[in-house]
């Protein structure tokens, strides 16, 4: 498959990725939320934190994605192994803790107040594996990058 | 850089200019460029040849060692024999 192919597929997913968090967020959540109020209307006063709590953790997820769909714009024009995708990836795992740390907070919160219902707790344990796993490999990555990057700029100014 | 890139001497003794060295060599003008002010990382052997033949030059009279400030020259009785 060529490159501009695969990139063009790649940015469709993050495309669609980013509709689905969106529907999620201001469709899926805010329903939940109501179906949680009306078993337990005394919850009612959390409502509008849940759904700003909800769109504070989406935003560092948007945040990947847009990085993202930068660095798969270099790779057609056969500059991926740049300082800036570098920086970029490190960028990407920073936004993964800051999400991690949200989602652990929650965790605690929901835990010290008696109100972490099982499906909630195994969401929250895959959010935060998912969040350590994205950290460390976009990390990882981007160390890797910046090491291409500058075996690539050596090759190039060999004549 | 203590490997200093002597090539506009070679191209000023066989009266050649850049561009007809790059046609020769297939090195683009710019790349030439790279080399000549001495912000190359590096030379291919394989265009080191296509420099010498289209030159008619040794590598040594494309290529000099300038020791760094504070170096001893690594070859005096050279030096002290020319």
């Amino acid at each position: 498959m060529k490159l501009t192919k695969a990139t063009i597929l790649l940015k469709a997913v993050l495309a669609v990725s980013a509709v689905l968090l969106g529907l999620v967020l201001f469709g899926g959540v805010p329903a939940y939320l109501q179906h949680v109020i009306h078993i337990r209307p005394s919850l009612a006063v959390w409502d509008y934190w849940m759904r700003a709590y909800a769109t504070l953790i989406a935003l560092p997820v948007w945040g990947v994605m847009v990085l993202l769909w930068r660095a798969f714009d270099t790779i057609p024009k056969n500059t991926a192994f740049c300082v800036e995708n570098a920086r970029r990836f490190i960028r990407i795992a920073q936004l993964a803790v800051a999400d991690l740390v949200l989602v652990v907070a929650l965790w605690i919160f929901l835990y010290f107040g008696g109100a972490l219902p099982a499906f909630i707790a195994i969401w929250l344990m895959c959010a935060t594996y998912v969040g350590i796993v994205a950290a460390i490999v976009f990390y990882v990555l981007g160390g890797l990058v910046r090491k291409a990057a500058e075996l690539k700029q050596d090759n190039d100014m060999t004549i | 850089m203590p490997i200093n890139v002597t090539l506009d001497i070679m191209l000023a003794k066989r009266k050649m200019a850049l561009n007809k060295l790059s046609e020769k060599v297939g090195v683009t003008p710019s790349n030439l460029s790279i080399l000549k002010t001495g912000k190359a990382r590096g030379v291919r052997f394989s265009t080191l040849e296509k420099l010498c033949g289209a030159l008619d030059c040794q590598p040594g009279d494309l290529l000099e060692y300038l020791p760094a400030d504070g170096q001893d020259d690594p070859c005096p009785e050279l030096g002290a024999e020319a």
